[in-house]
C-alpha cells in the first residue's frame, strides 16, 4: 500500500510538472509574458508538487499532505482573486483563452482539482500507519523530482530574465 | 520575485538531504512571503482600479 502511496505522490508531481512545462510553452512560443498573480498561481503549484517531494524523499507524513493542502487552497485563492480581477466587461481577459477559459480560470479548477486529490490521498492512507522509515527510489520517484526540478529552475530564469530580483510589475 | 521560485530549489534540495523539517519550515516561510507579495499587488491593483 506504501509503494502504491509514494507512486501517487510521483503521479501529482509530474502532473504539476507538466501544468508548469504547458505554461512555460505557451509563455515562450505565444509570447504570453505572465503576470505578477500567474507566477503566484505557478509559485502554489510548486508547493502543492514540495509537499509530494517530501513524501518521497522522507516518507508519507500527516505534516508533507498539511503543506500541498496548504499550497492548494492558497493557489485557489490567488486564481479566484484573478478571475474577480476580470469578471467586470472593462478589464477584459488576461492572455490568450484556452478552450473558451482564461489560464487562470484553468489553475483554480486544477488547485481545486488537487485539493480533491490530496483528500483522495488522505483517504487512501485510512488504515495504514504513516511510514517513517526511509526506502529506496523508484524510476517513478527520480523521474518526478527530476522534472519539478527542472522545472523550477526554468522558472527561476525566466522570472529573473522578465522581473529581475525585485517584484514584477503589471 | 524569482527568489520565491529560488527558495523551492532550496526545499527541494534539503527535502533531498532528508532534513524533512527544515524544508518543511522553509515552505512554510515561502507560503507566508507569497502571500506579502498577493497582498502588496492586492493593494496597487486597487490604486489602480480606484
Amino acid at each position: 500500500v506504501n509503494a502504491a502511496m509514494r507512486a501517487l505522490n510521483s503521479l501529482m508531481v509530474v502532473a504539476i510538472t507538466a501544468v508548469l512545462l504547458a505554461a512555460l510553452s505557451i509563455q515562450i512560443f505565444k509570447g504570453e509574458e505572465p503576470c505578477p498573480l500567474c507566477y503566484l498561481q505557478r509559485v502554489a503549484f510548486i508547493g502543492v508538487a514540495a509537499g509530494g517531494v517530501l513524501n518521497i524523499t522522507c516518507g508519507l507524513r500527516g505534516a508533507h499532505y498539511g503543506l500541498s493542502l496548504l499550497w492548494a487552497v492558497n493557489g485557489a485563492g490567488i486564481a479566484l482573486r484573478q478571475i474577480a480581477l476580470h469578471v467586470c466587461p472593462q478589464f477584459p481577459t488576461f492572455g490568450v483563452p484556452l478552450w473558451g477559459l482564461g489560464l487562470y480560470t484553468w489553475s483554480f479548477i486544477f488547485h481545486s482539482c488537487l485539493v480533491l486529490y490530496v483528500a483522495f490521498l488522505l483517504f487512501m492512507q485510512e488504515g495504514t500507519p504513516f511510514v517513517v522509515k526511509r526506502s529506496k527510489y523508484t524510476w517513478w520517484d527520480i523521474l518526478a523530482i527530476v522534472v519539478i526540478s527542472f522545472a523550477v529552475f526554468v522558472n527561476v530564469i525566466v522570472c529573473f530574465a522578465q522581473c529581475g530580483i525585485g517584484p514584477c510589475h503589471e | 520575485m524569482a527568489f520565491v521560485f529560488l527558495i523551492f530549489l532550496v526545499v527541494i534540495g534539503l527535502s533531498l538531504a532528508r532534513w524533512r523539517v527544515a524544508a518543511i519550515v522553509v515552505a512554510l516561510v515561502n507560503l507566508l512571503l507569497a502571500l506579502g507579495i498577493l497582498w502588496y499587488h492586492w493593494t496597487t491593483t486597487l490604486e489602480i482600479v480606484l
